[in-house]
């Protein structure tokens, strides 16, 4: 496999890169910063693993490509973590509005990773860092979270629709 | 009394396992929880009924949890910062190749030069003196 193959392999990545870190960061710039830093920290961190890919003749390496893809979503993950605390207050209108991102960070991490990415919970947890019972935690608070807020929606459409809820 | 009622009315339709069903939809099917809650499930129309309502609810939820696109202005600055990033990093197969081949190089300079320290090491002295005592013993003898 050549550099360039890898090199093309994260290029093709940035919507899903992008829409994981626009979840934990819901700011276009910041979230599109997020992903360069990404994989600058990437090809610093896991030099070896991107050199050993590099040199590998065989074409199939399926497996290191999907090594690749969950060591970026770990890093947008940890990354963003650190970003959100200091950007906090500068996201307090998006989740204000309620819906998705008024879920706690976790909650919202885990929920996307699950639905959106369609990710299984043992990925979830190497990209979290979490455990398992904290993964099933988040999950289950979060759909709470959801369905109370389709309900009260319904509701909120019913009285503006004549006040029958 | 109408309170009383309605606490009687949920009371028998409430199972002790239906606060555990909402964990079928994320748990892997394989997992043994998950194949004991189903196995429930087949056999409580409580639990069935509220984990049917619970999907659903679940599934209109979906709608909600965003799938942000990427401006194609985003997209492009990504792919030139990545293509830097590549440059930057010295990640062009000949210069890998030329740092894989020096590293060969150091090992089997490493390994040559144990070898030589081990010559003249404290075990090989005892086995030369060893040699040396059973080739005069032979001689010796024979």
């Amino acid at each position: 496999m050549k550099t360039e193959e890898l090199q093309k392999f994260i290029q093709n990545l940035s919507p899903d890169l992008y829409s994981f870190a626009y979840v934990l960061i819901p700011d276009d710039l910041q979230a599109s910063q997020l992903m360069i830093d990404c994989v600058q920290s990437f090809l610093i961190q896991k030099k070896p693993l991107v050199e050993k890919m590099s040199l590998t003749k065989n074409k199939i390496v399926r497996n290191l490509l999907d090594e690749t893809k969950f060591h970026l979503f770990k890093i947008i993950f940890e990354l963003s973590r650190k970003r959100y605390q200091q950007l906090k207050l500068s996201f307090s209108d998006v989740e204000q509005d309620g819906g998705f991102f008024s879920l706690e960070f976790d909650e919202k991490a885990a929920l996307y990773l699950k639905e959106k990415a369609g990710l299984e919970l043992d990925q979830i947890e190497f990209i979290t860092g979490n455990t398992r019972a904290e993964i099933m935690s988040h999950l289950y608070s979060a759909r709470i979270k959801m369905t109370e807020l389709i309900s009260n929606k319904n509701n909120f459409d019913g009285l503006e629709s004549g006040g029958v809820a | 009394m109408p309170q009383e009622y309605s606490f009687n009315k949920n009371f028998s339709r409430q199972c002790v396992h239906t606060k555990n069903i909402y964990s079928l939809l994320d748990m892997p099917k394989q997992e043994e929880a998950y194949k004991r809650l189903n196995k429930h499930i087949e056999s409580c129309a409580v639990c069935a009924d509220e984990l049917k309502k619970f999907q659903s609810k679940t599934l209109a939820a979906q709608a909600f949890i965003p799938k942000v696109m990427m401006a194609r202005d985003l997209r492009q600055s990504f792919d030139r910062e990545v293509g830097e990033l590549f440059k930057i990093m010295d990640l062009n197969e000949r210069e890998l190749l030329k740092k894989n081949v020096k590293k060969g190089f150091r090992f089997i300079d490493s390994m040559g030069a144990g070898f030589l320290k081990n010559l003249g090491s404290k075990a090989m002295i005892k086995a030369y003196v060893l040699a040396a005592l059973m080739f005069l013993a032979l001689k010796f003898i024979l």
